[in-house]
């Protein structure tokens, strides 16, 4: 089914940004990386289309593109983007507990390395299997397995440190 | 599902409502003056073909002797004139060399600046020929084969005008197919000297022995700026990666695997497009893989030649380049000149 660029993008452009956007934790740098991106497929987008699975292959080139940002320049927004997160965590009564628990979260995922966070966002937004999250970040399927792993088991620590801590931060 | 997993789920959709709107990437999409995606390849792309057709189709060749695969019938041996193209994603040739392949299975070339102006009155180069071919003829409602036959055929009588020699057959390699050729044979070894990083190319990589996955490659071979001895850098990375590639493709049992035979001949088709009259595995047997490949690249007056259009390009003076094309084809110019192809460091190190 072949598409034009256009259409495409009308179809995907919303899907690709959200993907960024949670894949990077920063709505602006999920704008650029989208945009770069977008700017190349256009130009080869004959090749792209003809391929089975467009879109994956673009998500494949939006991961790539945030893995090789510059280093520094992430890691700062990053960090400022979980600041902004963490602020918003301090609970504001009974009613809020369960957004500040997803709050949290938020920002415990903000704070996974790169690679890590990606894969998160695969498997629990983009609902890919194993074997598509290592296509997509270009590993092997061991590799994107204990990305994973890793990640949940990070989570899942911090979690219980901050259920343990929940009582006397809730009351 | 679990708890937890639900609570993450709930936080990256949190997250994804943060995306920005679709219409502030939509009109940069529109306005955004396109750059070009390739920085210029020189002679990496053209390399490639070559190695695309004087190593590994011939190693496919041996290999497939051993199979009683079918081999195509031993090729007329007469001097031939190729035309090796490096195209970036969007049809502009970034790389051309003009290559003659004797009898005596020797290759030599000359590269073709893509910058060279080609006509000083409408200000075009060399490198948008292609292009300029390809979208008329798709104006004038002619089919995408067909389009690219025009703009293959403006290329060689371009090229003709400029060195007086022309072309039989034209090889096209899209720089892009880089990705599939070293996903195809399971990532490509590498050693740098140093960890380098660059935002123009993307590439990020450590020092030392590596594999590098097929967008890795692509940034490694497309690196342009940082680099200590600049372009030369580029040509010896070229030659170690393409060097490895090659062996890469002797141990890694691709050779041997018909699936994965399957994949890597698929990637070599899209990596590279013939004229429909080139048998590029007859071809690929006429090259001896010893035979090193001799390029100069031609002389020219200015490299600040301003168009009537004010672009700058690539002067020169097409006597000056017939003369110079003439005697290096005929392989009779010292062959050793020095700075040509590929000092290659075979598994030394790169910068």
């Amino acid at each position: 089914m072949r598409q034009s660029f256009d259409e495409f993008v009308a179809e995907r452009l919303d899907r690709l940004l959200r993907y960024a956007t949670a894949m990077t934790c920063d709505r602006h740098l999920a704008q650029d990386i989208v945009q770069e991106v977008l700017l190349r497929v256009q130009g080869k987008w004959a090749r792209i289309d003809a391929m089975d699975a467009s879109y994956l292959y673009v998500k494949k080139m939006v991961t790539n593109e945030y893995f090789s940002w510059r280093r520094r320049k992430a890691a700062k927004d990053i960090s400022a983007s979980r600041a902004t997160l963490e602020a918003m965590a301090p609970p504001t009564g009974d009613f809020a507990g369960e957004f500040v628990e997803r709050d949290a979260m938020r920002a415990r995922i903000a704070g996974l390395p790169r690679q890590q966070r990606a894969a998160v966002v695969l498997r629990y937004y983009e609902d890919c299997t194993t074997a598509q999250i290592a296509q997509v970040m270009g590993c092997t399927e061991g590799t994107a397995r204990s990305h994973l792993s890793r990640a949940l088991s990070t989570l899942r620590a911090h979690q219980a440190t901050a259920d343990a801590r929940s009582p006397e931060v809730l009351r | 599902m679990t708890d937890h997993e639900i609570l993450i789920r709930q936080a990256v959709e949190a997250e994804a409502d943060q995306a920005p709107h679709a219409e502030a990437v939509l009109s940069r999409l529109r306005t955004a003056r396109r750059k070009p995606v390739w920085p210029r390849f020189a002679i990496v792309a053209a390399a490639a073909a070559v190695v695309v057709a004087a190593v590994v189709v011939p190693s496919m060749l041996k290999d497939n002797a051993a199979t009683d695969s079918p081999i195509a019938a031993p090729p007329a041996r007469v001097d031939q004139n190729v035309l090796l193209v490096g195209m970036d994603g969007q049809g502009m040739a970034d790389s051309l060399v003009l290559a003659r392949v004797r009898v005596d299975g020797g290759i030599s070339g000359v590269s073709l600046p893509r910058d060279t102006v080609v006509d000083e009155e409408k200000g075009w180069k060399l490198g948008s020929i292609h292009g300029r071919a390809v979208q008329a003829a798709e104006q004038a409602g002619a089919a995408d084969d067909a389009a690219a036959l025009a703009g293959r055929d403006a290329l060689v009588a371009s090229v003709q005008a400029l060195t007086g020699v022309r072309a039989e057959h034209v090889a096209i390699v899209d720089t892009l197919s880089f990705v599939g050729l070293t996903d195809a044979v399971g990532g490509v070894r590498v050693c740098l000297v140093n960890a380098v990083k660059d935002k123009y190319s993307g590439v990020d990589l450590p020092a030392g022995e590596q594999t590098l996955s097929g967008e890795q490659a692509l940034a490694f071979l497309r690196q342009r700026h940082n680099l200590p001895n600049g372009d030369l850098d580029r040509i010896a990375r070229a030659a170690a990666f393409l060097g490895s590639l090659s062996e890469q493709l002797q141990t890694s049992g691709v050779l041997s695997d018909p699936q994965r035979l399957k994949g890597f001949l698929d990637a070599v088709g899209r990596a590279v497009r013939t004229d429909p009259g080139w048998d590029l595995v007859a071809f690929a047997a006429t090259v001896t893989a010893q035979a090193p490949m001799d390029t100069k690249t031609i002389p020219y007056l200015s490299s600040e030649f301003r168009t009537e259009t004010g672009a700058s390009g690539i002067s020169v003076d097409k006597e000056a380049v017939r003369a110079f094309t003439a005697e290096q084809l005929s392989g009779a110019a010292g062959g050793g000149g020095g700075a040509g192809g590929g000092t290659s460091t075979a598994h030394g190190c790169v910068n």
